[in-house]
């Protein structure tokens, strides 16, 4: 009855067919398409207050979609309680068990399936030893340290053997070193099992580092899906681009398929691919670290350094051109004052500029 | 052994749900204290061997109330203690009865519902720790003089709370008159009951206020610093009672009780052991208090509520 | 969002029904008679043949002609009267409607009814005491549409119109007369300051506990729980008696004060009411999430800023609740006014004495005064909620405390504040001990040393001493068992009607006065199917009720620190709603249950207010066989005192456990 979802394999397909989620008047989730392939590590990426907690929250069953469905492997689970679908869930803070040992917390639920003894104490055993904590198992959690204790509440999410492991910020409590090395054992681990996840976070690093495909979600929507690589490189929009890695705008106006007029008037002649119609474009994208400094006039544009720091495997400039500043990583030299060309890569355009006040903060 | 006792006991109350009270067992509530009913029932059950006499003490004021939330189904038969006028005031609560010995007492219900038990005239007291004796009062127009301010002052019970302030503020206001007492309740502290006001000068609160005859003179006996004082002016005399309640359990033994209160016997058990001044007049007063034909006794005349108005706009208007 | 549960649904719908029974319900008559009005009364002199009113005690009515020995009055809704006394001792009484005699009993009073009155008329004669002369003429007689009335020529004849009319009068009376203001005002100041000063107290000693190890740690916690174990009345009596203005010590020291007045009230309500901050905020400031503060710290937050910033915050909620309930507590305290204040006006002294009252009282003021110290409460309770309100608090506790060891500086501080404010909460039970070894004579102690006060004690009251923790006992479970599943309702479930009603409703006896309840419920159970007056289940029933709030609001400050995701974790491992609650919030809320339910069974076993209307032997507690050896001013309080110390030994021992257990589960 628990595992009712699941056909066979160890993972399972998620669907998500035109979900809303409405809290009073506000609205969480605006209505979402998305489709979960079996096995993989599925990331929803985004800012605090962009929806992806609760779209996470609803595939537990924790709330209750107000429109639109779920199905796990083509069944409707809308419906279903959070005890009835057998769903791994891994907390931003643990959510362990004060009162109860590390093997209690495992076992809980086995427990609740009525298993067997023997082999509950056989398959906490092997858990624990999965996520190395055999010698922890007698402990209370308040005896140990953050990354014990998430690795703990991993291994007593996946002891049900849940065909779909949700994960909620679960390493935002954690020190940058610690969070590195587990966020790899988790998906070595899902690998491993070949189980479905699903994994929220608003760490952009984490998510390219960790996925098989990534949603970028803002206020609510979900602004684009893809594999890391597509997210970093071919964001279809100013936000992703924006939210995804470090991004140089530039305003202004597309005046051919290869001119381009900034606010101040300067033009630029670059090789750009119209990912908005050219009509509308009103801003051009690059990554910084595909922008070269070359000497004045030998580039695609000029402009004066005004901002150096050296960052030790590359130094970051930021450049002024016209009224607008550009940041650039690169390997060449430069000084301060200099007035240097900019060589460009192929660009991208989009209709709008990036939402910078909203979204500094989260980056 | 005990705890077996109260196991079982406590699973047969279970399962009755209740204990109605059994023959041959009279329940009591009493305003009074051990030391009041302790004595004579001591000897009424000596008396009446086969009545049992179950005692729940409480405060006057409360007692009266318990006894009305009970009506529908009354669990005591006998309310003894507060001031006659308090019995009349609630008289719907109780049972007429026509004792034998009424005619023998020197004031009687004319509906039969309550017994007078016994009589105190309310003298001034003063505490003698903080007054020294040639500033003792000698009238209850002392009460005025501006001395006892700097010594907590002068102590009244509210008549709005208490049945001896009733009887204190009703009879001093018909001996001396009304613009008297307005000035008095000017100058006093009300508070709001009548044991406040007794021991608020036994322990030195207030230099001077009234007491119950009967309580000063076991105080003044056991050395406590207070001297009651008869003011030649007046003194104001109260009757506390006793009645039967409408549909007790056990009217007939609760009859009994009353003929006792009121017989000889147990009026000399009053007078005598508690110090209460005898309502009949067979019975020698306690000693040691003086004799009713020597004061000039003030009893209450005004209805309760005139005089509870009439109290509480002076107070409000000060 | 939907519920994702119907069973919780249900048992709150359940428990609200519950809650109407035995709080609304019993409690009803107070909201009635708060909002009715008698239809007015006045009184007539008649003495030397003439008629005259008097003009106080008159409601309703106004005079409109008074001459001749004819009085007419009449009343805004035109009902109107005349009394015409044609010679003396004769009256016929005439009104604006036609009057009919009621048959029954005359004595001194009669009654009369016409289409809009129920009229009482009561006849005053002064009681000649020594003169015997028989009973007072009274004889009505109808005469037409008229009453024709033979009375006492020199007498009183009050006229009360009984029949109850809907008004608003009550309200504008309370709000408009200076002395019930003054009652308002004089409950404000007592509440607010003893409560800041309990806090004052309490929350830094609670800090000081959660935070450092030092010797004697769990004896100081369970000494101040202990402290919070007094007997009825005790403080109050005690303080008097040491610092009254003839009181030991003030005679000792040769001070010229008292100790009699608000300043007293707020003294003693201070020592009483601090264990109880004290505890609330304890369990809080262990709760902290250690984490918290030590990033706190190591981003460079000093330790005051720590405490202020990251400490207080996280733990307002316990400590607001420890506020809330003291304040409530000090706002309903009527015992303590009641020995101390002397003549000051205090609103649940107000109301009590309106309520019981010897001379007849006037209940429609104290309920009204009842139903404005409730929505002063809801006031408090709103306040309350508005603080918390859209914050959430939750911190996981996985994290052990470790206590820190403190500096020589602040552990001789933590040593100091902790045995001052210990010494002060003891004395009374110190006081009383030594005394329950001293003869008392005439309700003052005398210097002759004693055994007697226990060996009447051993040998006439064991049985209140089952009675007491019996009763006690069982409202404890019960509390505890609907207190904190209450508690989850109103912190988890927030059901949008039913969770605040039911707040409301079990908070509610927390502030009526204990013997205003009672009477409720007296009137409630007094009847064939719920005959409970007098029986084991009645006090069990009013301990429940009365205490099941510290269950409730100890539940509540511990929910507010479980973080809601413990409880997903295991609906997401298969655990239904009721069996997470059981096997994994309920564990986790031990701690504040345990506070919770040693509150309710130490207020139980002390409780006194109801208990003294509600007991009948054999089901005599112990805090009744105090109070009866209390009351009088000739009582023996060496028996109520040997009881008291007896009272305090009994529950010093289940204390004891509680402490290990709550040791234990510190560890």
């Amino acid at each position: 009855m628990t595992t009712s979802a699941i056909n066979g394999s160890a993972g399972l397909d998620v669907s998500i067919e035109g979900l809303q989620i409405n809290f009073g008047d506000f609205t969480a989730l605006k209505p979402t398409e998305l489709e979960i392939r079996n096995g993989e590590l599925f990331t929803l990426l985004g800012p605090s207050g962009c929806g992806k907690t609760t779209l996470l929250r609803c595939l537990a069953g924790f709330t209750k979609p107000s429109a639109g469905r779920v199905r796990f492997n083509g069944k409707d689970v809308s419906a279903l309680e959070p005890w009835d679908r057998g769903i791994g869930f891994v907390f931003q803070n643990y959510a362990l068990w004060p009162t109860k040992t590390i093997a209690a917390n495992v076992a809980y639920g086995l427990e609740m399936r009525r298993e067997p003894k023997d082999m509950i104490r056989e398959k906490v055993a092997s858990t624990l030893r999965m996520v190395e904590l055999t010698e922890a198992a007698g402990k209370y959690p308040g005896e140990m340290s953050g990354g014990m204790q998430q690795r703990a509440a991993l291994a007593r999410a996946v002891v049900i053997d849940p065909p779909l492991l949700l994960f909620d910020e679960p390493l935002s409590n954690l020190d940058a070193k610690l969070r590195v090395k587990l966020r790899r054992d988790i998906r070595n681990l899902q690998k491993r099992l070949g189980l479905t996840a699903v994994y929220v976070t608003h760490d952009q690093e984490e998510a390219l580092d960790i996925s098989d495909r990534i949603a970028v979600m803002r206020q609510g929507e979900v602004l684009q899906v893809g594999t890391p690589r597509e997210i970093y490189e071919t964001p279809e929009n100013a936000q992703v681009a924006d939210f995804v890695g470090k991004a140089s705008f530039l305003s202004g106006k597309a005046i051919s398929d290869d001119r381009f007029r900034l606010t101040d008037g300067t033009e630029i002649k670059a090789k750009m691919s119209f990912q908005t119609n050219r009509d509308n474009a009103v801003a051009i994208f690059a990554r910084p670290e595909a922008i070269a400094l070359v000497p004045v006039d030998q580039g695609d544009l000029n402009g004066v350094i005004s901002e150096v720091s050296y960052l030790g495997n590359l130094t970051r400039y930021l450049v002024r051109i016209g009224d607008q500043i550009v940041l650039c990583e690169t390997r060449d030299d430069a000084v301060l004052g200099q007035e240097v060309g900019l060589r460009l890569p192929p660009l991208r355009t989009f209709d709008t500029l990036p939402d910078r006040q909203k979204s500094e903060e989260e980056v | 052994m005990r705890i077996s006792n109260f196991l079982l006991s406590t699973s047969a109350a279970m399962v009755l749900g209740t204990l109605s009270a059994t023959a041959g067992t009279i329940t009591i509530y009493s305003a009074h204290g051990d030391d009041v009913f302790g004595p004579i029932v001591e000897v009424f059950e000596a008396a009446h061997p086969d009545i049992d006499v179950e005692v729940i003490v409480g405060e006057t004021g409360p007692l009266y109330q318990r006894v009305k939330a009970e009506a529908a189904n009354p669990a005591a038969d006998i309310q003894w203690g507060g001031a006659i006028q308090s019995y009349e005031t609630f008289s719907d609560l109780y049972e007429a009865y026509e004792a034998p010995e009424a005619g023998a007492l020197i004031v009687s219900d004319p509906n039969n519902k309550w017994f007078p038990f016994s009589l105190f005239a309310q003298p001034l007291m003063v505490n003698t720790d903080i007054v020294s004796e040639s500033d003792y009062p000698t009238s209850v127009r002392d009460v005025l003089d501006d001395r006892w301010n700097d010594k907590g002052g002068v102590v009244l019970a509210d008549p709005n709370h208490s049945g001896t302030g009733h009887s204190i503020v009703s009879g001093l206001a018909s001996g001396l008159g009304w613009d008297f007492m307005t000035e008095v309740i000017k100058t006093v502290r009300a508070t709001q009951g009548s044991s406040p006001m007794f021991e608020s000068v036994r322990d030195g609160e207030a230099a001077l206020g009234w007491v119950n005859e009967d309580l000063g003179a076991k105080w003044e006996a056991e050395g406590l610093p207070v001297k009651m004082i008869y003011p030649a002016d007046g003194v104001t005399v109260q009757v506390d009672g006793l009645a039967i309640i409408n549909g007790a359990p056990n009217p007939e033994d609760a009859r009994v009780f009353v003929d006792f209160i009121i017989s000889q016997k147990g009026q000399r058990i009053a007078s005598e052991i508690v110090k209460r001044r005898s309502i009949r007049t067979d019975v020698q007063p306690p000693t040691g208090l003086p004799a009713m034909g020597e004061l000039q006794l003030f009893p209450a005349e005004e209805p309760r509520d005139v005089i509870k108005a009439k109290f509480t706009s002076i107070l409000e208007s000060k | 969002m939907k519920s994702l549960t119907d069973t919780w649904k249900l048992f709150s719908l359940l428990c609200l029904v519950g809650a109407v029974m035995l709080v609304l319900v019993p409690q009803l008559w107070i909201v009635i008679s708060a909002f009715k009005q008698d239809g007015g009364a006045f009184t007539l002199q008649s003495r030397n043949g003439n008629l005259s009113l008097v003009s106080e005690g008159m409601t309703r009515f106004s005079p409109i002609s008074s001459e001749n020995g004819t009085v007419q009055l009449e009343r805004p809704d035109g009902f109107s009267v005349t009394f015409e006394q044609q010679q003396p001792g004769i009256t016929l009484i005439r009104a604006s409607e036609p009057l009919e005699l009621v048959a029954g009993h005359i004595g001194t009073r009669f009654q009369l009814t016409g289409e809009n009155v129920d009229v009482l008329i009561e006849q005053t004669v002064v009681l000649d005491i020594f003169g015997n002369s028989g009973a007072p003429v009274l004889v009505p007689e109808q005469s037409g549409s008229n009453i024709l009335l033979r009375h006492e020529p020199k007498s009183f004849l009050r006229f009360q119109d009984r029949r109850q009319h809907f008004s608003l009068q009550n309200f504008r009376e309370f709000l408009t007369r200076s002395t019930y203001l003054e009652a308002i005002k004089n409950s404000l100041i007592v509440t607010v300051l003893s409560t800041l000063f309990a806090s004052l107290v309490a929350v830094p000693l609670a800090w000081m506990v959660a935070r450092y190890q030092f010797r004697w740690r769990s004896a100081c916690i369970a000494m101040i729980t202990m402290a919070s174990v007094s007997p009825p009345f005790l403080g109050a009596y005690v303080w008097r008696m040491l610092l009254g203005a003839n009181g030991l010590l003030t005679n000792a020291l040769g001070l010229d004060w008292t100790i009699v007045g608000m300043h007293g009230v707020i003294w003693v309500i201070v020592w009483l009411l601090y264990p109880l901050v004290f505890l609330m905020s304890l369990d809080s400031f262990s709760g902290v999430d250690p984490t918290l503060r030590e990033s706190a710290l190591s981003l460079g937050a000093s330790r005051r800023r720590s405490f202020w910033n990251i400490e207080v915050p996280t733990c307002l909620p316990g400590i607001l609740t420890g506020l809330y309930m003291a304040a409530m507590a000090a706002f309903s305290d009527f015992g303590t006014p009641f020995i101390i204040s002397l003549d000051l006006l205090i609103l649940p002294k107000l109301v009590y004495t309106e309520f019981l009252n010897e001379t007849g009282g006037n209940p429609s003021i104290a309920s009204t005064g009842s139903i404005i110290m409730l929505v002063i409460a809801t006031l408090f309770l709103a306040m309350q909620r508005l603080v918390l309100a859209g914050r959430s608090f939750a911190s996981v506790t996985s994290r052990k405390q470790v206590l820190d060891v403190p500096s020589t500086g602040m552990k001789w501080l933590i040593y100091g504040f902790a045995g001052t404010v210990i010494a002060l909460a003891f004395t009374p039970h110190a006081v009383v001990t030594v005394t329950s070894f001293l003869e008392w004579r005439a309700g003052t102690v005398t210097s002759v040393p004693t055994l007697s006060n226990y060996v009447n004690l051993f040998s006439n009251q064991m049985n209140s001493v089952w009675v007491s923790l019996s009763t006690a006992a069982a409202a404890t479970a019960l509390s505890l068992f609907f207190g904190l599943s209450i508690a989850y309702v109103i912190v988890r479930k927030r059901y949008r009607v039913i969770a605040p009603v039911l707040n409301g409703l079990v908070m509610t006896p927390y502030i009526i006065p204990g013997t205003v309840f009672a009477i409720g419920f007296i009137l409630a159970f007094n009847q064939e199917p719920l005959l409970l007056t007098g029986t084991w289940f009645i006090l069990v029933l009013s301990y429940f009720i009365r205490m099941l709030p510290f269950a409730l609001k100890t539940g509540e400050a511990t929910l507010y620190q479980i973080h809601p995701a413990m409880e997903d974790a295991a609906l997401s491992l298969g655990a239904k709603p009721m069996r997470v609650f059981m096997g994994v919030v309920v564990p986790m809320m031990l701690s504040g249950a345990i506070t919770g339910a040693t509150l309710v069974f130490l207020h139980s076993v002390t409780e006194l207010s109801s208990t003294i209307l509600l007991y009948r032997p054999p089901w005599t507690p112990m805090s009744a066989v105090i109070f009866q050896n209390t009351v009088s001013p000739g009582a023996n309080f060496g028996y109520a005192a040997a009881m008291a110390v007896l009272m305090m030994v009994i529950l010093y021992v289940p204390l004891a456990l509680v402490t290990r257990k709550r040791k234990s589960l510190s560890q």
